[in-house]
């Protein structure tokens, strides 16, 4: 957020392979600013729509005290058609759950959404693991991925989360970016690498087709988006945002490596909302 | 349901405190004794979990963790003191601050040199997995349970040593004077020494007992450092007994902050601004409790000495 309107307004072009702040995907979005990854509402609005097909009418939902937190749980309400049983913000850095545990427990809640990027997901499913707690959880796939599961550990698996991307995706270009990475690093690849991935993918084949020095032809190939995404299927929006499948996963073990597993769709050839107020 | 749900967050805040108070426990001893800031007692937390981690992944065991995070604090804080602290005794609280300070990039840096930047699994051993029916009504949490009882006990160790032995006497006599206890011919750099490993065995130990429940990574203990500092302040600084009761008033605040405050608002607000502001509240519940105490007990709840 503070980094792109002072790059874009110089003419330089800008590709964000992480999050999209809701800001900069509507009235204030930009020609030079492209975001590969999702705008920060997706993931959330997924879940929202899956929860509805799953049955669960009485959701109760909490994330952190801060904007990304409040554009997830609107995301999920968005999309999500029962009641809630309860919405919470926590602290920004949290790192102790009992409190919204034992409310969760007597709110007699169906299913469980939370957004808690980081360390406060891990300390949340561990607690609510701990507690003997068994109201399905669901989320958006940050506190699921490659990184931290295994510090989750088994308190984690059978979570559903919700992913623009997983290494099960069946396209030639994901089996290659998931062989190779394992190569390279010796480990299963991350949401977040599959990003970097397709960002700098998509930046190769733009300047393959185009000279880089002429601006507008070399904009207009990135915004073509002619690359084999590792995601399959990826386009940009007008606003410049992707518009894709968002998957629904699971947290299986395999072997004893703890993973994701998708087991459906939760919403196809996604865009944002936000979408329709900008200009371009 | 209210109030099996109000005795559950009352064991929760309780659970907190006592967590608070193994970690205020050592803060205030190493502040009243030596009239030293360290800002590194966060780190030592870190290092226990770690260490309990570590060891529990290699061995299987969590009850050699739990040792091994008392050592490894131990250890770290008898070389810190050899080879930092002494020379600071005599000096100023802002050379301290400036020392402990850079003790905390050191060793979250070393933590990342040796385990990298992802956070490491550490879980509650088997038994104490899931809940355990307290009373016939309530199902509670046997590892925090286990926390409570544990930290009890050990709060009850701190006292006995403190109040009821000679070592416990001569710490005392060093809080309270301590050029005229070396002057009747104490060893007070000895004490010192010691009363800096037990308080940092104190903070591995809390850091093993909570990466269990919570993740072990990076800059986990700086968290719980400035809660750890509030108690203090609340209880009155070198106060065994302040830092017990200002730990469990803190936790229970801060738990039932966070579980009631958004509800009671919504009594007299609109809810969703009930929502937003009780959130808010909850979260400096704390420090506005803080505030209060010291503009009517300036010294805390229980001032040491002077």
């Amino acid at each position: 957020m503070a980094v792109v309107p002072s790059s874009v307004n110089q003419g330089i072009l800008y590709l964000s392979p992480n999050a999209g702040p809701s800001a900069l995907a509507g009235k204030n979005c930009n020609k030079n600013y492209f975001n590969v990854a999702w705008q920060n509402d997706n993931l959330h609005e997924a879940m929202g729509s899956y929860a509805n097909g799953e049955g669960h009418n009485n959701s109760f939902i909490l994330a952190p005290n801060y904007p990304a937190g409040k554009d997830a749980l609107t995301g999920y309400k968005r999309f999500y058609q029962g009641q809630l049983a309860g919405e919470l913000y926590t602290k920004l850095g949290q790192t102790d759950y009992a409190a919204e545990i034992a409310q969760i427990r007597a709110s007699g809640a169906d299913s469980v959404f939370f957004f808690l990027p980081g360390g406060m997901g891990i300390s949340f499913m561990k607690q609510y693991s701990q507690a003997g707690m068994t109201i399905p959880l669901m989320g958006p796939a940050f506190s699921f991925d490659q990184g931290i599961l295994q510090a989750v550990g088994k308190s984690a698996l059978g979570v559903r989360n919700s992913s623009q991307w997983n290494k099960d995706l069946d396209n030639a270009a994901n089996k290659t970016f998931v062989a190779d990475f394992q190569i390279a690093y010796g480990r299963l690849p991350s949401l977040y690498a599959s990003q970097g991935y397709d960002t700098a993918n998509l930046i190769l084949s733009a300047m393959q087709s185009t000279d880089i020095n002429d601006k507008d032809a070399f904009r207009a190939a990135i915004k073509s988006a002619q690359f084999e995404s590792v995601r399959g299927d990826f386009r940009f929006g007008n606003n410049q945002h992707p518009i894709q499948d968002i998957y629904v996963r699971e947290v299986v073990m395999q072997g004893d490596v703890l993973t994701n597993k998708i087991i459906g769709v939760a919403l196809k050839d996604h865009q944002d909302a936000y979408a329709a107020d900008c200009a371009l | 349901m209210g109030a099996i749900l109000l005795l559950e967050q009352c064991l929760n805040g309780l659970q907190l405190g006592i967590m608070l108070f193994l970690m205020a426990a050592g803060l205030t001893l190493i502040f009243g004794v030596m009239g030293l800031i360290n800002l590194a007692h966060g780190s030592l937390y870190m290092i226990g979990a770690f260490a309990c981690a570590a060891v529990a992944s290699w061995t299987g065991s969590f009850t050699l963790g739990l040792v091994a995070s008392v050592v490894c604090a131990a250890a770290a804080v008898a070389l810190i003191e050899i080879g930092v602290m002494r020379r600071l005794y005599q000096r100023d609280h802002l050379d301290q601050v400036l020392a402990t300070f850079a003790l905390i990039l050191i060793s979250s840096e070393a933590m990342r040199w040796l385990f990298g930047s992802y956070p490491l699994y550490l879980d509650v051993p088997e038994v104490f997995y899931g809940a355990i029916n307290l009373f016939g009504v309530l199902q509670y949490s046997r590892y925090r349970l286990f926390i409570i009882v544990l930290g009890l006990l050990t709060a009850l160790g701190i006292y006995l040593l403190i109040n009821k032995t000679r070592i416990g006497m001569r710490i005392r006599a060093g809080a309270a004077d301590r050029q005229m206890t070396a002057a009747l011919g104490i060893n007070i750099s000895l004490i010192f020494t010691l009363v800096f490993a037990l308080g940092a065995a104190l903070a591995g130990f809390a850091g093993a007992l909570v990466g269990s429940i919570q993740s072990v990574d990076i800059g986990m203990g700086e968290p719980v450092l400035i809660l750890a500092f509030v108690v203090v302040v609340i209880g009155g600084i070198g106060s065994i007994r302040g830092a017990l009761v200002g730990a469990i008033i803190v936790g229970m605040v801060d738990t039932l902050g966070r579980g009631y405050l958004p509800q009671l608002l919504q009594l007299i607000l609109d809810p969703v601004f009930a929502n937003t502001l009780g959130a808010a509240l909850a979260s400096i519940a704390i420090y506005l409790l803080m505030i209060m105490i010291l503009i009517f007990k300036p010294k805390g709840l229980f001032p040491a000495y002077g």
